[in-house]
């Protein structure tokens, strides 16, 4: 086992890895230095969020969280849309390019006239597409636990190292979903635009199931965004269920895509 | 020549939709022979390639490369076999040389010595990267991919069609070589003089069906040719039209093109007797040959 394909996808997009691994950086640092200017200006806050639905203050800062808190102010600023938000577009980017792009781009002969599987092939691809999103989710770790401190943002370690795990697997189970598509189908774009579609779906699903009291159940059971503790994630933590549900999806697309790829006439 | 086939189809064939692209193809390839796969676009020569690599499901038939299933076996088929696309495309940011040692990793590591060989053969800059290469250079890479782990099968799919005259004969040269050691060489083309040069025997594939199999220089001589000839001075058609084995004449100005099939004695010689200002011999169009072929199956059918 060299992972030959695994690392030559890792080298084939290492540009675009250091670019979302500097971004994250970057705008974990901002968000943290904006930390001490917006904590002075504090009740000012805490009315505009109070006038504020219920459900809509509970669906961006989690329920019953305090948005000045440590884990209250980067769960709103970072874990409700922004790194969900760039995992998702990476995962997603990446999953319905890896396999579909050696076919649009006509490589895929040469490639599996050596002597390796399909379902190796697809195993290798999808873990170099999967790897950046945890190297990502490491690096918003590394600079709320680094920089945070300074700034009054302590927060447990532990519980950060969680709350950006599930954001990761978050963004590999769309990125799986693409996957899939485009294994069955041969196309980056199919694959890519059926998950991103899916992904708005679930996202809506879950604001609006925490805005009508009567949709609340079926939401948090069926949506992804929900599963990851969303802004609540740092606060709140992340369940147990939530993450298991979170580590079933992408593994269960990924045995499906080998599923489909192994079947499938290549095209031309 | 008692050994097993190296390649067999049985009633290979392979629909996409309501078309049908290969049909019922039976065929066997001799351990160490240099077989010619004729047809034209889209007669279904890569359609069979594709089959036997593994990379599409046959519809309905077998196919066995050294005795291995091409479905079931996929992996060891293509441990022992070399494969060159008809529709080459390399990855244009690697170099050739990367490229090489990654398709050399996957297949567990290849001696870099005949990398290097196969380079210096073919004349191809090893360092340039695949993307700022010219067609030909590409096809080079090609033709070194396919070979450079010695495999006892090698499946070239229109090997020679961008390539010059002169790196034509070398890649030929190569393809001799690779038979001279043992392997079996499929190859796909639809340029039949390049097919009489090569092979040892030919199959031609018409819409998906194979009408004949035939030892090369069978096959060349039933094709007939094509003879342009300008006269410094006017010249009757009729004059060659009467002459044997001639089954065509027009005229244009002082030229003649005449289809004449089998000895071409007479036709020569009749020409000689004017004065003749060039003699063009045109390459014999494939289907002709299968325009012929059908013929002579009809004359033979009671």
């Amino acid at each position: 086992m060299h992972l030959d394909v695994f690392r030559r996808e890792l080298a084939d997009h290492r540009r675009s890895l250091i670019g979302c691994t500097v971004g994250a950086l970057l705008l974990g640092a901002m968000y943290i230095l904006f930390y001490p200017t917006i904590r002075s200006s504090g009740a000012g806050v805490e009315q505009l969020l109070d006038a504020m639905p219920k459900g809509f203050r509970d669906a961006f800062i989690g329920a019953g969280v305090d948005y000045l808190s440590p884990a209250g102010y980067l769960g709103t600023e970072l874990f409700s849309i922004l790194v969900p938000a760039l995992l998702l577009v990476m995962g997603v980017l990446a999953g319905g390019r890896a396999l579909a792009a050696e076919e649009q781009n006509g490589t895929i002969d040469l490639l599996l006239s050596t002597p390796i599987r399909r379902s190796r092939l697809a195993l290798e691809k999808a873990g170099g597409a999967l790897l950046p999103l945890l190297v990502v989710a490491a690096a918003v770790w590394v600079v709320i636990a680094v920089v945070g401190p300074s700034e009054g943002l302590s927060v447990s370690l532990g519980g950060l190292a969680v709350a950006v795990l599930a954001v990761a697997l978050l963004g590999a189970g769309f990125g799986m979903l693409a996957f899939l598509v485009a294994s069955a189908t041969g196309s980056a774009s199919i694959g890519g635009g059926i998950a991103a579609a899916f992904a708005v779906a679930m996202y809506a699903l879950n604001i609006i199931g925490s805005l009508v009291p009567g949709l609340t159940g079926f939401a948090n059971a069926v949506s992804p965004f929900h599963w990851d503790g969303g802004s609540g994630a740092l606060a709140n933590g992340v369940t147990w269920s939530g993450l298991l549900l979170l580590i079933a999806c992408p593994v269960a697309l990924l045995g499906l895509s080998i599923l489909a790829y192994e079947r499938r006439d290549l095209t031309a | 020549m008692a050994s097993s086939p190296a390649i067999v189809c049985q009633g290979l064939t392979k629909d996409y939709g309501a078309k049908r692209a290969l049909d019922g193809v039976d065929l066997e390839l001799r351990t160490g022979e240099i077989f010619g796969y004729l047809g034209s676009n889209g007669a279904g020569k890569t359609t069979t390639i594709r089959c036997l690599l593994g990379l599409i499901r046959p519809t309905a038939g077998s196919a066995k490369v050294l005795g291995l299933d091409v479905r079931d076996d996929s992996l060891e088929v293509r441990r022992h076999t070399g494969y060159l696309p008809g529709d080459l495309r390399l990855y244009p940011r690697l170099t050739a040389r990367q490229l090489l040692e990654y398709l050399g990793a996957l297949r567990g590591g290849v001696s870099l010595v005949r990398v290097e060989e196969l380079a210096r053969r073919l004349e191809c800059d090893l360092g340039l990267r695949c993307g700022a290469m010219s067609h030909g250079n590409r096809q080079k890479v090609g033709v070194i991919q396919a070979l450079m782990h010695d495999p006892a099968v090698l499946i070239l799919d229109e090997p020679t069609a961008t390539l010059d005259p002169l790196m034509q004969r070398i890649v030929h040269d190569l393809i001799r070589e690779a038979r001279d050691r043992g392997a079996t060489i499929f190859v796909s083309s639809h340029d039949l003089p390049e097919v009489a040069r090569l092979c040892d025997r030919a199959g031609i594939l018409r819409q998906g069906r194979l009408v004949a199999v035939q030892d090369v220089n069978e096959l060349s001589q039933q094709g007939r040719h094509v003879l342009a000839i300008e006269f410094l001075e006017p010249v009757d058609p009729s004059l060659f039209e009467r002459l044997p084995g001639v089954s065509q004449v027009t005229a244009s100005d002082h030229t003649l093109t005449i289809t004449a099939s089998g000895d071409l004695d007479a036709v020569v010689k009749t020409a000689a007797r004017f004065r003749v200002h060039a003699l063009r011999s045109a390459e014999v169009d494939l289907d002709e040959v299968f325009r012929d072929y059908y013929r002579s199956e009809a004359a033979d059918a009671p």
